[in-house]
Parts: structure tokens; sequence; C-alpha cells
């Protein structure tokens, strides 16, 4: 009577993918490029569940473009017991990988050919990890999107991410990219002081062809928000926010990133504006 | 559908046929006034006590999700390959006397577990779980509010369904599935032809009201849940919550799960063997929310208490059209400041009667 568990696929299983390289990007996060057994198909904004078994699994952003096939990259912060056990891995290291989960971005809602003009990307430090999967695809076939316009905050100088990516990106035509840093900490810095809320009401916008893209910590949305409010008048259906939360099964199930109704691993992370008036809690 | 009507020494010798075969849970009388779901063991005939009943502390759905449950096993080989195990095995059980409230627990788990990406775990368990329901004539007791909830007479998910008659010790079996019909095989029983009378003579013995009754219609309160932030009765009732998640733990309908990473420590520490497991877990507990870096996104116990009856009554209502407090009364029962969701979710309605008349 006693039957193994193997008439459906156990969804817990993550595959088991090999470390190409392992790069200090700043004193917390390295970036890990994986090659994993079969390409992950996944959407920008999209997330795996990255760990060891034995050891734990995390909520890991995918920081590579659509269509990078095989080839996984992810920026890991060193914050618990998780992240630094992985943080110890190096190159030909086993890195377990489950996913792509969440709803993620539709490059449709982007392109010239659906009628947008402008594409704004707000990033607020870690910010830019997700939101590096839906900006290369842009700039890899820029002619396809309008104008692109990157503002990118970082704490200090130390913990700017992807600075030389970011250098390339500035060559492309229609690309207005604004760094900043909160403070520069007495290090060498050529971009601009101050909050990603700043720059803000310099942007020059079609207002009714702009899709505006915000990820960053939880403390950023609202005043980044309000600043957006006060100086466009930009449909909410157009304006996109990548949430974080405690992610856990990755499958709808566990609850912890339950924000009011909806599971953020599912419906999630990426949300448009106009589904949080139903979401209260999903800004606090 | 087959129905059956037999007597209580009948009933007995049954169960104990079955419980010879393979795992039978039911209902046992544990020390002071708890009730426990407990293997039954053929030797023991005080174990088979089938009219009294009260509650027990932990609904018969867990058994489905059982805590610590086993999501998968690895070992690693030489050259550093991960094999993987899909964990534990499975048994055949029998779970019997599964009161109409729990039953309806376990239906909406399985709507929740086969929702999306099917939970393999739980269904699997599942399908190799018979269930044998018992019926209620008189309320369990002072916590019960089965009836107000929609939970009374809920039958669906049960392969056989017993109610007590009105003639002593006389009971009607009503077989809902093929399993149903292979389990009653062994039962000394008659055929029943007026089942539909036997049963409704015997419901209507029942106590009008049945149990207590929420001030405003079930099928109103998804609205007022929802809409109503109700932010001073949450805040009431949270000045005495411990935030200790009892009433998650008890919930038939809570699943709320943590999972755990374990490696063995037996020669080495490479991790090379080890184990998944999941845990259950509680939207009451402080940092059921919290992320890494140490932003919790429900800091207030008042916010968590809002954030289980709306799960309750408001968001999984939303997704699969049911509400999700089956009015079982553990969580009331069990709390130690004795919060109840049948007060909160009626404090709310009242709550909301007082401003519209504070309005006129």
């Amino acid at each position: 009577m006693n039957a193994p568990l193997d008439t459906y696929n156990n969804p817990y299983i993550p595959m088991m993918a090999e470390i190409e390289l392992v790069e200090a990007l700043t004193e917390r996060e390295s970036l890990f490029r994986v090659i994993l057994p079969e390409p992950l198909n996944h959407r920008p904004g999209q997330f795996v569940m990255a760990g060891l078994p034995g050891i734990g699994e995390c909520a890991i952003s995918i920081s590579s473009g659509p269509d990078s096939g095989r080839i996984l990259e992810m920026v890991i912060r060193k914050a618990g017991n998780v992240t630094g056990v992985l943080h110890q891995l190096n190159k030909k290291d086993l890195i377990g990988i489950r996913g792509p989960f969440g709803s993620g971005f539709n490059l449709n809602d982007f392109r010239l050919s659906t009628g947008n003009e402008d594409i704004v990307i707000i990033a607020g430090g870690l910010g830019l990890v997700p939101l590096r999967s839906l900006i290369i695809p842009m700039m890899e076939n820029k002619s396809e999107y309008g104008t692109v316009h990157l503002i990118i905050g970082s704490r200090t100088p130390k913990e700017a991410l992807f600075r030389s990516q970011i250098k390339q990106w500035k060559q492309l035509q229609d690309c207005n990219i604004i760094e900043l840093v909160d403070d520069a900490d007495f290090q060498e810095w050529d971009g601009e002081v101050g909050l990603v809320t700043e720059p803000i009401h310099r942007l020059i916008l079609d207002e009714k062809k702009t899709q505006l893209v915000l990820c960053g910590p939880p403390v950023m949305y609202k005043f980044v928000l309000m600043e957006i409010k006060m100086n466009f008048n930009i449909p909410d259906e157009q304006i996109y926010v990548d949430l974080e939360r405690r992610m856990r099964c990755g499958l709808g199930k566990c609850g912890h990133c339950q924000i009011n109704h909806v599971y953020c691993c599912k419906e999630g992370p990426v949300f448009r504006y106009s589904q949080l008036a139903d979401l209260p809690e999903a800004l606090t | 559908m087959n129905a059956y009507t037999t007597q209580l020494e009948q009933l007995k010798s049954w169960f104990f046929a079955l419980a010879e075969k393979q795992s039978f849970f039911l209902p046992k009388k544990m020390e002071g006034v708890n009730y426990r779901f407990e293997r039954l063991h053929c030797v023991n005939e005080q174990d088979l006590d089938l009219l009294s009943y009260r509650p027990t502390i932990l609904p018969p759905g867990k058994h489905l999700f059982p805590d610590g449950e086993i999501l998968f096993t690895y070992h690693k080989d030489e050259q550093g390959h991960y094999h993987f195990s899909q964990g534990s095995t499975i048994e055949p059980q029998i779970i019997a006397g599964v009161r109409s409230c729990d039953l309806k627990g376990i239906y909406l788990m399985d709507r929740v577990f086969s929702d999306g990406i099917k939970d393999t775990h739980y269904l699997q368990r599942r399908e190799k779980t018979d269930i044998i329901a018992f019926n209620c004539l008189t309320p369990c007791d002072d916590h019960c509010f089965c009836e107000t909830a929609q939970s009374l007479d809920f039958q669906t998910g049960a392969d056989i369904f017993i109610s007590p008659l009105l003639e002593k010790d006389c009971f009607l079996l009503e077989v809902q599935s093929s399993r149903g019909d292979e389990l009653i095989k062994t039962l000394v029983s008659d055929k029943c032809v007026n089942a539909t009378e036997l049963k409704q003579q015997a419901m209507d013995s029942r106590p009008k009201p049945f149990g207590r009754q929420f001030v405003t219609p079930v099928e109103q309160l998804s609205e007022i849940i929802h809409h109503e932030d109700a932010e001073y009765v949450y805040q009431q009732y949270a000045k005495r919550c411990f935030s200790c998640g009892t009433c998650n733990l008890v919930c038939p309908t809570c699943y709320c799960f943590e999972t755990k990473d374990e490696f063995e420590l037996e020669n080495s520490l490479d991790q090379a063997k080890g184990k998944k497991t999941r845990h259950w877990d509680a939207c009451l507990n402080p940092g059921f929310a919290e992320v890494a870096g140490g932003h919790n996104f429900r800091p207030e116990a008042a916010a968590r208490q809002r954030h289980r009856v709306r799960r309750k009554f408001d968001y999984l209502p939303q997704r699969f059209e049911q509400t999700f407090c089956t009015g079982c009364g553990r969580c009331g029962r069990q709390c130690t400041t004795g919060i109840d969701i049948f007060d909160i979710v009626n404090d709310v309605c009242l709550s909301v009667e007082q401003e519209q008349e504070s309005e006129q």
C-alpha cells in the first residue's frame, strides 16, 4: 500500500546550477552568474528562490535579461544566514535554483509599437538589480523603445552598482541617465548628490505616453510617487512598482508575502499602481 | 447514493475492524476535558466513545498537513552531485468522527492546495485519506457558531456521513463515494429506504438557534470586513493579544507555513545529507512579515489581527467564494486571553451600525 511520492512533480526540489562567476560589487553585494541545466525563460522582474539544500533559500531577483538562455545573473546581498553561506561559494560550486516566480513585466507595455514614448525607471539601492532585467532588453534593442530615463540612487559611491554597464548605456541614443548618491561620503563621485526624488521634476515627458517603473527600499515608494503625482499626470495603469516581501514557498501558499488579498510571489512582485488602490498594505 | 441504518454496537465493531487494517483516527477524550484525534487501537475498548464529543484541540485536517512534514531529502555524492528524493512515504489512513465544521475545513484546504501550482504533499496525503464524518444534533459547547458560519450540515468530501437518529443508539450512514462503498462492506447494517425522512426528523430535534449567531448575516460579512477599517475594534483586541499564534495553529483553515532546511551532522560538516521540512507558522507572530534587513510589513498586533480576520472573511473568500471561518470556535476556546474571532466580527459589525446611527 506504500506508494512513493512520485506521481506529481515536487515543486520544492531545486535544480542545481553551476556557478560561472562570483564578482564582489560592493562590500555586501556580489554578482552571481550561474549556468542552469535548462533555460529559465523568465520575464523581466521575476524572481527565483536561490539557496543550498540543507542550508535554506531566499527570494532573489533575476538580474539578467530575458534572452539570457541558460545564464542567470543575480545580485545577492549578505544579509543573513543563508546569504552568508552563499557568499562563501566560488566558481564551479553548485547553487540551488527554483523558479522563475511572480508576474514580472511585459516588454510590449513599453515598446514604441504599442504607442509609448517615454520610459522612466527609478531605482533606489538594490532596486536596480531586478530592474536591470528590464533595462537590458531595452538597451539591447534600443530602436524598439522611445526615450529611456533612468534615475539611479545609491547611498554612497561605494554602494553604487553596475557603474561600468551604466556608462555603456549612457552612450546609447535617447538615453537619459541620472545617477545620484545620498551622500558622497568623501569618495570620488561624478554623478549628482541627492535623493532620487530630486531630479524627477526636471524630466520632460509626454505624460500620456509614459511608462514609469519604480523599485527600491520600502520607504522610497511613498515619496517618489508623491513627487511624480505633483509634477506629472501619468495614468496609474502606466506606473509600475516592484515590491519586496518575505517569500518562502514561491507558490502562493505559505502566506508570508501576502499583501491584503494577493500573494506578492504570485500576483507580484510587479504591480501596476492602479492595482494598489485595492491593496492598502502594499506601500506600508 | 446508498444509505444504511445500523446500531451503536455494530458501528463500534465496524470501526475496530477498519482499525485493524490501517491507521484509523478518532476523537478521544484525553486528560481533563480535552479531546484529540488519536489512533484507535483494536485492543482498547475505552478508546471508542462515539457519543460524547467536544471539539478537539487540533482539527483533524492537520493529519493531512502535518507539522514538520518532509518536503524532500537530499544527499550529495562524492562527485558533489546532488540527489533528491520525494520525502516521506504516505500511508493510507481513515479519519473518523469528523464533524461538519472540520469537514468544511478539509474541503477548503483541498481547494487551497489544488489552486495554481499544486501542493503535491497535501494532495497525495488527501488522496490516501478516507473520511467518515459525523453529524451534530447539538452544539458542542458555548463557543460553537457553525450554523451562522454556514458549515452545519456540510457533507462534501466525506466518504461516509453518519447521522445519529432519534431512536436510541441508531445511526444513519450515507455513502458518498466509491471508497465509501468499499469501506461499508464490512458493516453489519440494513439498507435504508426512508433516509431523508429519518435524517430530517433527527435534524428537527436540534435546538434553534443552533449555537451562537453573528449579528449580521454571513453573506454581508465579507463586504463589511473588507470595507471597514475598524481600527478601534482591532486595537481593543490587540491590547490583550500576546501575538502567540495559538489561534492560527488550532484553526482548521490556517495553513501558512515556514520551511526549514537541515543537514545531518553525522560524519562531516559538508552538508552531504539533509532535508527540507515545513512547519506550521502563524500570521499573528510579530516576525511573520519581516524581511531581510529588518523591515516588518505588519509590525502592529492590531494589523495582524485584522489580517487574520480578513483572511477568513475577505481575502480567501474573494479567491474561493466561501467564508473561511467554519465556526468551530477553536481559536476562541484556546486563546489565553479569550480573544474570539466571533466577537471581533460582531464588534466590527456593531461599530458600523453605531457609526450609521450617529450619522443620522
